[in-house]
């Protein structure tokens, strides 16, 4: 049982108290979505908005006020782009919104919620590595430059989820070890064909223990995937990958390379073949691409 | 696999010479409703298993090196929980001494402050909604 369960079953034997803490915590929940919410835009801004004043905006943002109307409710969740949801819980849902209550502070604007932009859709990691694994990606070569260009930022995810995982989990050790062995050349290597390669070996090895390792770490690898989520995003990182005009000619000769082109991924439509793997496409590489990995790799190494 | 979470930012409280919470024993002699309690334990509970930022507007800073969790509520004077951050670890927070006007004891959370700095079990975990022992008006 969690230190906070004990806690709150001590604490709510009381039913005023239970009905305060609830109402505090429903009161700090609103004040810290609107600041978040709101966040770079100004408290001005914002009133102008939902046809208020600064000072209105500013009490709010306050954890203690808890004046505030259904009706502003409202106009603020229009501004904000998403929709206003009002519950009757039980209590015991209290604990994981208290565990993650600054996890949940921020949902998506309309135009960002993948469940209604195309775009947007089968872009997770995990869908990604099933793309990858079943060929249904067009440009391997492509994904896998996009892959290596977030190398850094997973390296920092899969370090945590290790680190944490060995920390609490002896038990799990022989897991642990598939999983260094499984993830290990996503965080050393930048070469992207290699990262490809270990996504796929990876995806058809151990999906148990990925499986597991979302289950567990959602939040973490969350991040990584939202972080590598868009076909924008990709394109970007690419483009930012490649930036010296010594890089024209290995364009030129790989226009997709550049991340231009790269299409939206498709929703994997039928099982994983484990086999798969074997069949992969080999990669053309310029001389001149082979010798910017390996300065890359030293680079990194 | 199973990840029990433990508070990131532990709020610990003032222990006095008698070994009473301090915190809780303020509270139960200005008869501080149960409400009150309840709200201003919201507002701990989130900061600890979060952090210090993460209830807008409850925090105020009241000194140099205090601060303090204020409590609203309709009808009730407020109430203000005096502490101070990273006594012996980065991320806990003490509550040193509560009050209605932070300022004014300022001197004795300071005081409450260095006691605790000697002896670290002058401090202790536990939630502010309890009541002392025979103590149950409020």
């Amino acid at each position: 049982m969690s230190r906070l369960r004990e806690d709150l079953r001590e604490i709510f034997k009381d039913e005023d108290t239970r009905y305060a803490y609830a109402e505090g915590h429903l009161n700090a929940s609103i004040a810290a979505q609107i600041k978040s919410l709101r966040g770079e835009m100004s408290q001005e801004d914002l009133a102008a908005k939902i046809g208020t004043k600064q000072s209105g905006v500013s009490r709010l943002e306050n954890g203690n006020y808890s004046s505030w109307k259904v009706e502003t409710l409202r106009k603020l969740a229009r501004a904000f782009g998403v929709r206003l949801r009002i519950n009757f819980e039980e209590f015991g849902t209290l604990i994981p919104e208290i565990e993650d209550f600054k996890k949940n502070l921020a949902p998506r604007k309309f135009e960002d919620d993948p469940a209604f932009n195309t775009d947007l859709r089968v872009s997770t990691f995990a869908d990604r590595n099933v793309a990858l694994v079943l060929g249904q990606v067009p440009d391997l070569e492509a994904v896998g430059r996009s892959v290596a260009a977030y190398s850094d930022s997973f390296k920092a995810a899969v370090d945590s989820v290790v680190q944490s995982w060995g920390a609490v989990a002896s038990a799990f050790a022989e897991q642990q070890r598939v999983l260094q062995q499984a993830l290990g050349p996503l965080c050393t290597l930048c070469d992207y064909s290699a990262v490809s390669a270990a996504i796929k070996a990876y995806t058809t090895r151990e999906p148990i223990a990925y499986n597991q390792l979302i289950e567990s770490h959602g939040s973490s690898i969350e991040q990584t995937r939202s972080g590598m989520s868009t076909g924008v995003v990709e394109r970007e990182r690419v483009a930012e990958l490649i930036p010296g005009p010594e890089e024209a000619e290995c364009k030129a000769q790989n226009p997709s390379a550049t991340g231009a082109v790269l299409p939206p991924f498709r929703a994997p439509v039928i099982p994983i073949d484990v086999n798969v793997r074997k069949t992969e496409p080999k990669l053309r590489k310029t001389r001149r691409c082979a010798a910017r990995e390996r300065s890359r790799r030293e680079r990194y190494a | 696999m199973d990840v029990i979470p433990f508070p990131v930012w532990p709020v610990y409280c003032y222990v006095d010479g008698d070994g009473e919470n301090a915190i809780i024993r303020w509270l139960d002699e200005n008869g501080v409703s149960s409400q009150m309690r309840g709200t201003l334990q919201s507002f701990i509970e989130i900061v600890q298993y979060n952090d210090p930022s993460a209830v807008p507007g409850v925090i105020v800073r009241i000194s140099k090196d205090l601060e303090a969790f204020r409590g609203v509520r309709k009808g009730e004077q407020p109430v203000f929980l005096i502490f101070c951050r990273s006594v012996y670890t980065d991320c806990e927070i003490t509550l040193l001494n509560a009050s209605r006007a932070p300022r004014e004891s300022l001197a004795d959370a300071r005081s409450n402050l260095e006691t605790i700095r000697r002896d670290r079990r002058r401090r202790r975990y536990e939630p502010i909604t309890r009541r002392l022992a025979g103590n149950l008006q409020g």
